[in-house]
């Protein structure tokens, strides 16, 4: 069963799998839908009807049925609330990662049980493979479109019955299949980072969502407690953010740091966004078992901290069951309370958790 | 494959199938010329013509054939919203329908609302029947139309629109009916003046696509939609669809002829499968088994014969559709809209179920060419399906 976009890349996948041999069901999932999805859709999102389309003349020219499916009570539940709860209190959430973990694979996973489809397949930019020691992992693509960051929450038994046929392509060669392969995708333009939030205007989805009162003005002080001036209410706000706060400053000043529970918004100079050190808590075990890395036993692991964080060597030790800390051998910039810490051993995901 | 969805569409009726392949290519006149190609063009619509007014008995000036019933549902509401705009002084006044119909109502509700005008949507009970006391209440000064969907399409229930449209009258407003499922498939009689406009689709009926028709009661005034010739005697411009209007015209005939055996057969059928399901564990019929209320009725019977929702635990009628077409038996997960997404059904809300419930809500509608043998095969790929979805 694949999850098809409409997009270049689920297209394909779901034509190699065809190539391959696979008994190839195509799925959409209608995930999201309001006033812009049509924008959305224009704009290439992954949930207007022009998606579906899409899909659908797609699935008839690899010559498998497709069909959509509604997962707007899960995409609601899991993916927007969460992410608007995180930035009310203070964080800033990937919501790509929410969705990966409970809609693509947990609510589609289960429905592909109950079709008795052994596998779900997606168009990400990343492998799966099982490790000498039985886990399973998401591996490093070779591409520039490396996907794995928005993969790490994922279970060892979503994993199990999961297939990613673009883990050895770059997007070009991805996009020669699907003209060879006659797909009316081939030059599609790729999605945005929030599919929901097609002007990337988040605070005012915020808004519309929750009412103005998820906005309230506050202070920016400076991490000593000085006064700076006022903000526009916290959820405007995130770690490393110089652009938008509207203050006379001589030097560059940043977003250091959010604090919900007075409602400010601490500003420091360049070197006071760098950190050393993370914690993270929501703690996923992905290439070692649970008894492998017990509480207390550090790695030297290769850290990312965003979707486009290069990324940097750290030690990370297991703090408790579910917790971590990492110390970074260089500081890295913008450590964000509520983005997800993502540790490599080699092209394998070893673990990741979410920043505190 | 075995269809068991003959609420979203039909099988064209063979004989209609018959004649408009012998028309194709012969009968090219266009209706409104004055030589003997357009005569008798023209005498094949007026058939069709006559064949409606004998199906729903009224007059021959009273049918308007359209390119369908998403055309007539259109008409009916706009073209008596821009009547009464037109007589009130540019009044847009108010219209009452209900929570349970067509799309192609709602959507011209809303956009009659976006130009000024207002609307009220009466909610179904508990049972999928809209009281007409609601109606009643619903209804202000500047009403001045009421438009109640005849049977829903998702659990088959007949409106009373009789006592409706006698309601609708006494305070002076005009009555539409979506007919849709209920043409052709249960007995209608317009002769009794309670219905101004009824608006009917082919392809529901066993005729051809892209051809529908909306009656328009003698001496009700509505706005064309479509201005340029003069055909349909200038209220509907626009080159009549002769091949399909000739096909419609055949299967109007047929529902006629056929209409009494066709709903003993499908009754009997739905009845049977009814009886199936109920041997699955946690699987409950919605709308059946409904006492025949004669408060309700007085134009129509109490149930579509065809129609079977059924809710099923644990099972997911999304699923439960892919399943299902997996191993050929077309069935339909509540009303599908264009994107094929299928909404949690407003009406098996209404019915005190669930949004989860609604969820595992799937429709099979028996149609005039299914055959037993086919329920009980499709029975055993519904409980075959039902295991491996619980498992």
């Amino acid at each position: 069963m694949v999850g098809m976009s409409g997009g270049v890349d689920s297209s394909v996948a779901a034509w190699l799998l065809k190539e391959q041999g696979y008994n190839v069901i195509g799925i959409t999932m209608h995930i999201w839908q309001d006033e812009a999805s049509d924008k959305i859709a224009a704009e290439n999102g992954c949930c207007g009807l022009s998606a579906v389309e899409d899909a659908r003349r797609v699935s008839e020219i690899i010559g498998i049925p497709h069909y959509v499916m509604d997962f707007r009570g899960e995409f609601r539940e899991q993916v927007i609330d969460y992410f608007t709860d995180e930035y009310i209190h203070g964080r800033t959430p990937n919501p790509c990662i929410a969705c990966n973990r409970y809609v693509k694979w947990g609510a589609l996973l289960k429905r592909a049980g109950q079709l008795g489809a052994g596998y779900i397949a997606t168009g990400h930019y990343a492998g799966v493979d099982r490790l000498a020691n039985g886990r399973y992992s998401v591996r490093r693509s070779e591409s520039k479109k490396d996907q794995t960051y928005a993969l790490y929450n994922l279970t060892q038994e979503q994993l199990e019955h999961t297939l990613m046929p673009l883990g050895g392509y770059e997007k070009p060669a991805v996009r020669e299949l699907a003209k060879k392969a006659g797909l009316p995708v081939s030059d599609k333009r790729d999605s945005q980072e929030i599919c929901f939030i097609p002007d990337h205007d988040h605070a005012s989805f915020i808004e519309k969502e929750r009412g103005k009162d998820a906005a309230v003005p506050g202070n920016f002080v400076t991490s000593d407690g000085k006064v700076l001036g006022r903000h526009k209410g916290i959820i405007h706000y995130t770690i490393g953010q110089r652009r938008g706060l509207n203050l006379p400053m001589g030097q560059h000043i940043y977003v250091t740091g959010i604090r919900p529970e007075t409602n400010e918004v601490v500003l420091g100079y360049g070197d006071e966004v760098f950190s050393e050190k993370l914690r993270a808590d929501g703690l996923n075990l992905m290439a070692v078992s649970d008894a492998d890395f017990p509480v207390g036993s550090s790695r030297r692991l290769w850290g990312k901290i965003r979707y486009r964080h290069e990324g940097e060597w750290c030690s990370v030790t297991r703090t408790g069951e579910d917790s971590l800390e990492a110390v970074f051998e260089r500081p890295v910039r913008a450590v964000t309370p509520g983005q997800a810490a993502v540790f490599y051993d080699g092209d394998h995901i070893f673990a990741g958790g979410t920043i505190i | 494959m075995i269809y068991l969805d003959n609420a979203a569409t039909t099988r064209l009726d063979p004989q209609a199938a018959e004649y408009m392949t012998a028309l194709l290519s012969e009968e090219y006149g266009n209706p409104s010329s004055a030589h003997a190609m357009g005569r008798s063009a023209k005498s094949i619509v007026e058939s069709a013509r006559r064949s409606a007014a004998d199906l729903f008995r009224c007059r021959e000036n009273e049918i308007f054939f359209t390119s369908g019933a998403t055309e007539a549902n259109n008409w009916a509401i706009l073209g008596s919203a821009m009547q009464y705009r037109s007589d009130h002084r540019r009044k847009m006044g108010h219209i009452v329908s209900t929570a349970i119909e067509h799309h192609s109502v709602l959507r011209a509700l809303e956009a009659f609302e976006r130009e000024g005008g207002s609307y009220t949507l009466v909610e179904s009970d508990s049972r999928g029947y809209i009281r007409p006391e609601a109606i009643k209440k619903a209804m202000r000064r500047d009403t001045f139309l009421v438009s109640v969907i005849s049977v829903n399409n998702e659990i088959g229930t007949i409106q009373p629109v009789g006592e409706i449209g006698e309601l609708a009258h006494e305070r002076g407003c005009l009555f539409h009916t979506d007919a849709v499922q209920a043409a052709g498939h249960i007995p209608v009689s317009l002769g009794s003046g309670c219905v101004d406009l009824f608006s009917v689709s082919a392809h529901k009926m066993y005729g051809p696509k892209g051809v529908g028709l909306l009656y328009i009661r003698d001496g009700v005034k509505i706005l064309p939609l479509l201005y340029g010739g003069m055909q349909e005697r200038g209220r509907r411009a626009g080159t009549e669809n002769v091949i399909s209007i000739a096909g419609f015209g055949t299967a109007l005939e047929s529902a006629r002829m056929n209409m009494g055996d066709a709903i003993k057969r499908v009754s009997q059928m739905a009845d049977k499968l009814i009886e199936l399901l109920y041997t699955i564990p946690g699987v409950e019929i919605n709308g059946s088994g409904l006492e025949a209320n004669e408060e309700i009725f007085d134009l129509f019977n109490t149930r579509h014969p065809g129609i079977i929702s059924a809710t099923i635990e644990g099972v997911n009628a999304e699923a439960m559709v892919i399943a299902l077409d997996q191993r050929g038996v077309c069935a339909s997960a509540g009303a599908a809209c264009a994107t094929g997404v299928s909404e949690p059904s407003h009406v098996i809300r209404a019915l005190g179920k669930t949004e989860e419930e609604a969820k595992n809500t799937i429709r099979f509608s028996i149609g005039r060419y299914n055959r037993m043998e086919e329920i009980e095969e499709a029975f055993e790929i519904i409980k075959e399906c039902v295991q491996q979805i619980r498992q």
